[in-house]
């Protein structure tokens, strides 16, 4: 009884980390950009201050809003957050893993798109209708390449449960087998589609002030104050998730497979946070030296996830 | 089905659509399960083939039903071609029932059966309440079409709530219970490796692109349905004088959203209705016997069962929603923040009227162009100039965007039609697009891999 | 003259200008379409000036410049007045013929309250819907103190595109960015663009008018003024008519100083063109190295002239700043560092596909719409029409210069022919066109700078201006053709009427042809390869 406390505790105090730090993953990569970009940038705490500024400040909401509206962001909060209790972070597992897979992790980041969809229509600008109408044909076509990929995770590596599946990859790279081939076809596709749930260049410039060109920030246009704090974080803790995600599933080194002693979960804390933090650079990287694509070219780079983990599939098969 | 269907559900009386969903296809479905296992009962690789055929009709209607519905300008119409869309789930789910059953899978086969089950009643329940949330709709604002509703959901307010358990429930998103039986057949899905026929996991898998591609593109419909219909400003006096609809219809769509909420949160209600009623073994694989156990697919020994427990998900949301209302109350202690209720942003102009929001057409025109050659779209703009044709004195300008069903055209008109279509897209293959010629290549290839290793 | 013989009441020549005065404004169509269709001109402004006092009219000329190897502008003139009380003079409209003539006769109708008869477009143009009805600003009787009265409760008539699932989205005046206010109207479905309106004048702030209070070297600095990114091309268009009013002759230097600013003013704003392109794009890596060489430039420009946007370069009769040998080696050292650098980030732009994927194909100018609309500068010469004011009607040192490398010799002649019909109008093209003048122009500095005269920078003879005496003065800016009307007042140190008509006014216009192929996340695209200025254009 003791030892499933004491995992439930390692658990929450995961997902607490990941939901604190995720702010930080985001200063760095601004960071990092506006170090590429021979800019000095701001301090890498700067979306810390623009959180506590934005609690602090009044709101203002549309009168041609609803409820939906108002709900929206502590729905993508609730959401986001909770989809963090499922990722193993530090260790190759999670202890709720037996309440939910990747698949609901996927579903708890469809709730939250749903709801920042209808709030996007629901203020009766042309700007939200633009951005919602967007993401409807980017997500439509994100989700069969996101699928795909689990497909040939869950193959590859046994089963959706997160914590079983991140347990093997670590299991595997012990014995030297990290490069499958169907892993790397599989590593592709994850990657485009992480560009495209964290709303990143080629597929929507975070860092735009063209209304016209908005995907993500047209959708939230109207949001001020609080909700916009809110859904500002959700974004950075959804796009540590996927980080982590990525991290744990195809690039495991340094993982420990359990929570045997203090050294080995101190090499596997640190080399996570290693990990991350050169993905996250080399994400920042990528998004300075790629231009935004032309709206209508990005379903060719889906198209070319989902092939990509299709050949993951024939890979495992054949 | 596909013929018929959506021009049977808007021509019928709402509550009768509700009943022709919720029966009436089942009935079909019913006979469908009935000879499949009764008559022809699969037990040899050789039956195989049958499965496969129901795999593939059941993806192939289950992308087309939504991409119709994705499209569609008329709110009963687009729930018909959604009904396609979750039969179409329904039938890939008893495919791969067959197809397991074939391989003697007897535990993934009474899985996927179950998978199909629970989402032929989840859709009752839900595509119930939607029908029946569209029948209050047109109750009301006397119109079907979209481009004429708007704000509903601050003239309809309960109305609006159900609605959107419809809807969330339809897009199968957790924890309403279209994502439990969506879950179950996803894990059928993955479970497919087990299938000792490589021909067989190459198809499913690709089955199982068009479900993940469906379950997309499903979420985005109802987006726009419930945001067009619900949201924003009101498009024409007609949803603007609309009122809450009687008592009686709230109470009908409650009970239907009920269902969708106790199904989701408890599924093992569902399970054992269904277990009784087909006598499936569950003991064969881990099955929920009380309300907290989780929900596993049958799976290879070593491999840890992946599982879903609703009722705990439910537990989880609630207490981070909690965590999450507590932290945001702590974090703006001692700040006193208004809010305060303005027009919208309108770029300092002013004057925003209901031609400034979104409408249904545009707003899946991003999704109609990706699949442009399925919904063959035309759009036709009439300019009328004051000086003959001098192009820059504009006396009026009107569009006309239609799109057809492509597959009443090619499937079901003379063969002579089909044919002459067949040969202009060929025509249109050797004159596309580089990135056209990359994905013939791209299947060349795979069919390359794929006889490779079955010869 | 031929044919028009007998409707032409007077000619009158001065320089390089032809002034041909109707007998009547019946003829006005008649006359334009003569001088376009047998002179192969083309028309380049629409110039009103209320001469009730001196002559009892308003006088029309409408300027025309001959297109070809002749260096001829030609203004056909008429006058009108009101046939009775209350009724306002009017014209006959020539948009049928010329369809750039449209914002002419519109903004005439707003600002002098003369009706062109057949114009179908009577929207306002210039004041928007508060001002006062019957209040026209540019009348001599109209005086600047006058507080006018706002109106309310009127609503521009933006064209309603009918069909089912149509949507409008009205963007600006106020932008998320930090640029200048201006509304567009898209009629959209999803995402492609059915109709664009564009409604400006929201820093409309009464230049014309408040240059007729001014004394003439105030006006100099009013000059600069209109659009600051301009500031050399515009006080040059300004100095020029007045010193061709004049006819004096400015030191040769003083011309060699005005080009070398002129082609600095041009790389500065090409870079940052091009800088905002790559933003747009979404591209900040090559913003952000343009952006330093912008910044580059500009600091030579504050060394140079005291100031970063180049203001105080021009006098009438000369230049203001001096050039010593210390200033000459900063130019030529810091074009030569900018030019190694630019040459690197633009190979490294063209080497990214998914910046010239963005570019390629997108807001297409045809050759047809830009010789309709009469479109000048970079967007025209993309569209495949050969134009520059540099070439065609030389000022200042650029007759001693090689403008373009194109038209040296028969050979290199004919290529150019054949590339200017290759010329596709899309962004790319603008994009391409804007590198190749930023190298042309270090060039030309270089060129004027290897042999600077030893002379002075201001003429020493005295401005001989006379009483209501008029001129047309122009230059290239890095957007156009810029042209200036001025006609001095009766003291000869006062302005009568300056009509300025920048490269913007008649650019603009093109922006609502421009997309009508492209989605609407291209539009940032498209506006920023135009390199449109509201200011310049509000005036």
């Amino acid at each position: 009884m003791s030892e499933t406390l004491t995992l439930v505790a390692i658990g929450i105090f995961q997902t607490i980390a990941i939901i604190a730090f995720a702010p930080l993953l985001m200063g760095i990569m601004r960071k990092v950009k506006a170090r590429t970009q021979k800019r000095l940038g701001a301090s890498v705490l700067q979306p810390y201050y623009d959180l506590l500024k934005l609690l602090k400040k009044d709101e203002v909401v549309s009168d041609q809003s609803s409820w939906i509206f108002r709900a929206a962001p502590w729905v993508m909060l609730v959401a986001t957050a909770t989809a963090a209790l499922f990722v193993p972070i530090f260790l190759p597992f999670s202890p709720f893993g037996t309440a939910g897979d990747i698949l609901v992790m996927l579903g708890l980041f469809g709730l939250a798109r749903f709801f920042i969809m209808l709030a996007g229509l629901d203020v009766a600008s042309a700007f939200g209708g633009l951005g919602t109408s967007r993401e409807m044909m980017i997500s439509a076509l994100v989700e069969p390449a996101l699928f795909l990929t689990i497909f040939v995770v869950s193959l590859t590596l046994g089963g959706t449960n997160l914590s079983s599946i991140v347990a093997a990859s670590a299991g595997q790279f012990v014995s030297g087998v990290l490069i499958v081939p169907s892993m790397l076809f599989a590593l592709i596709a994850f990657f485009v589609v992480m560009l495209a749930e964290s709303g990143r260049i080629p597929f929507d410039n975070p860092a735009t002030h063209l209304e016209l060109t908005m995907v993500h920030e047209a959708m939230v246009l109207e949001y001020s104050g609080k909700s916009l704090a809110m859904i500002q974080w959700s974004q950075s803790i959804k796009q540590a998730i996927l980080l982590a995600l990525f991290v744990n599933l195809f690039i495991p080194a340094g993982m420990a497979s359990s929570i045997v002693g203090i050294d080995t979960a101190a090499t596997s804390v640190v080399s996570f946070i290693a990990k991350v933090l050169l993905l996250s650079m080399l994400v920042a990287f990528i998004e300075t030296r790629t231009a935004k694509w032309r709206l209508f070219r990005l379903p060719d780079l889906l198209a070319m996830a989902i092939a990509s983990s299709m050949i993951g599939v024939l890979f495992f098969y054949l | 089905m596909h013929l018929w269907l959506p021009k049977a559900h808007p021509a019928a009386p709402s509550n009768m659509s509700a009943l022709m969903s919720a029966v009436m296809i089942k009935i079909a479905i019913y006979g469908l399960v009935r000879t499949t296992f009764d008559f022809a009962g699969p037990s040899s690789p050789d039956s195989a083939w049958w499965g496969l055929l129901l795999i593939a009709a059941g993806s192939a209607s289950a992308l087309i039903g939504v991409l119709y519905a994705a499209i569609e300008k008329d709110i009963k119409r687009a729930l018909a071609f959604s009904s396609i869309e979750n039969i179409g789930i329904i039938i890939l789910g008893l495919g791969l029932s067959v197809v397991f059953l074939s391989y003697n899978l007897k535990s993934l086969a009474s899985f996927a059966l179950l998978a199909s089950m629970m989402h032929s009643l989840n859709h009752a329940a839900f595509k119930s309440l939607l029908f029946m949330g569209a029948g209050s709709i047109i109750f009301r604002t006397h119109t079907k079409n979209m481009e004429q509703l708007g704000g509903l959901a601050k003239k309809m307010p309960l109305t609006s709530l159900l609605f959107l358990v419809g809807a969330l429930a339809i897009s199968g998103l957790p924890p309403l219970n279209g994502f439990v039986s969506e879950w179950l057949t996803m894990q059928a899905l993955l479970s497919s490796y087990q299938v000792p026929n490589t021909l067989l996991q190459i198809s499913i898998s690709f089955a199982s692109i068009a479900f993940a591609l469906t379950a997309g593109i499903a979420l985005a419909t109802f987006v726009k349905i419930f945001g067009i219909s619900f949201l924003s400003r009101p498009r024409s006096v007609h949803a603007e004088r609309a009122t809450e609809a009687p008592k009686s219809m709230i109470a009908g769509m409650a009970v239907a959203g009920g269902m969708c909420i106790i199904f989701g949160f408890t599924p093992f209600l569902g399970i054992s209705v269904i277990s009784s009623a087909f006598g499936v073994d569950g003991s064969q694989f881990i099955m929920p016997t009380s309300p907290f156990q989780s929900l596993s697919a049958p799976q290879d020994a070593p491999v840890t069962p992946a599982s879903i427990s609703m009722p705990a998900l439910g537990v989880m949301m609630g207490s981070v929603a909690a965590a999450v209302i507590g932290f945001i109350a702590f974090a703006t202690r001692g700040t006193k923040t208004v809010r305060r209720v303005y027009s919208t942003w309108d770029c300092g102009f002013g004057n925003l009227n209901e031609r400034m929001e979104y409408t249904p057409t545009s707003l899946s025109q991003p999704i109609r162009t990706v699949f442009k050659s399925l919904y063959r779209t035309s759009t036709s703009i009439d300019k009328q100039y004051f000086f003959g044709s001098n192009a820059y004195f504009k006396k009026s300008i009107s569009v006309n965007s239609t799109s057809k069903d492509v597959f009443e055209d090619l499937l079901y008109q003379p063969l002579t039609g089909a044919a002459i279509a067949f040969f202009d897209r060929v025509r249109k293959m050797q004159t596309g697009k580089v990135n056209a010629y990359l994905l013939y290549i791209m299947i060349a290839l795979l069919l390359l891999l794929v006889l490779a290793r079955l010869i | 003259m031929g044919r028009m013989g007998e409707k032409v009441k007077s000619c009158l020549v001065n320089s390089n200008e032809v002034h041909m005065l109707l007998a009547d404004k019946s003829n006005i169509p008649e006359a334009c379409s003569y001088l376009q269709d047998e002179l192969a001109s083309k028309l380049c402004s629409l110039i009103s000036s209320d001469e009730r006092q001196t002559s009892g009219a308003f006088v029309l000329r409408y300027v025309f410049e001959v297109h070809g190897k002749e260096d001829v502008f030609i203004a056909v003139t008429a006058r009108t007045k009101e046939s009775a009380e209350n009724q306002l003079p009017s014209v006959p409209s020539i948009v049928k013929k010329f369809p750039l003539a449209v914002f002419y006769e519109r903004e005439i109708r707003d600002m002098f309250g003369i009706i062109a008869d057949g114009n179908p477009d009577a929207r306002p143009l210039v004041l928007h819907e508060h001002w006062s009805a019957g209040v026209y600003p540019l009348r001599k009787d109209f005086d600047i103190k006058t507080k006018v009265s706002r109106d309310t409760g009127k609503e521009y008539p933006f064209i309603k595109v009918e069909g089912e699932g149509i949507c409008e989205i009205p963007v600006g005046p106020v932008h998320a960015g930090i640029i200048e206010p201006g509304h567009f109207r898209f009629s959209v479905l999803g995402e492609n663009i059915i109709n664009l309106e564009t409604r400006l004048f929201y820093t409309h702030k009464g230049v014309e008018k408040l240059a007729e209070t001014m004394k003439l070297d105030q006006a100099l600095l009013l000059s600069e003024r209109i659009s600051g990114d301009e500031s050399v091309a515009n006080s040059l268009a300004y100095c020029q008519a007045l010193e061709k009013i004049a006819h004096t002759s400015v030191p040769k230097r003083a011309l060699q100083i005005r080009c070398i600013c002129a082609e600095m003013e041009r790389i500065y704003n090409h870079l940052g063109t091009l800088a905002g392109i790559s933003t747009d794009v979404g591209f900040s890596y090559g913003s952000a190295r343009l952006n330093i060489l912008k910044e580059r430039m500009m600091q030579l420009n504050s060394v140079i002239s005291g100031s970063r946007l180049l203001f105080g370069v021009n006098r009438i009769g000369g230049v203001g700043i001096d050039l010593d040998a210390e200033k000459l080696a900063m130019i030529i050292n810091t074009t030569q560092i900018v030019q190694e650098d630019f040459e690197k980030i633009i190979s490294m732009l063209r080497t990214k596909s998914s910046v010239v994927d963005r570019l390629r194909n997108t807001g297409i100018i045809s050759k047809k719409v830009a010789y309709d609309l009469g479109l000048v500068g970079v967007v025209a010469r993309a569209a495949g029409l050969d134009v520059d004011t540099r070439r065609d009607h030389p000022y200042a040192a650029y007759p001693t210069v090689s403008v373009d490398t194109h038209h040296d010799t028969p050979q290199n002649l004919m290529e150019y022919k054949v590339n200017l019909e290759k010329r596709k109008g899309d962004a790319l093209g603008r994009f391409e066109l804007r590198v190749e003048e930023v190298i042309d122009s270090i060039r030309m500095i270089d060129e004027l700078i290897s042999d600077l005269y030893d002379d002075n920078i201001l003429t020493t003879d005295t401005l001989r201006l006379e009483p209501y005496g008029y001129a047309l003065g122009y230059a290239e800016s890095h957007r156009g053709q810029t042209i200036h009307w001025v006609m001095v007042g009766q003291d000869c140190d006062s302005l009568f009427r300056y009509k300025i008509r920048t490269a913007s006014f008649v650019n603009w216009p093109g922006i609502e042809q421009a997309v009508l192929s492209d989605i609407v996340p291209d539009f940032p695209i498209v506006n920023k390869s135009l390199d449109l200025s509201y200011s310049g254009n509000d005036l």
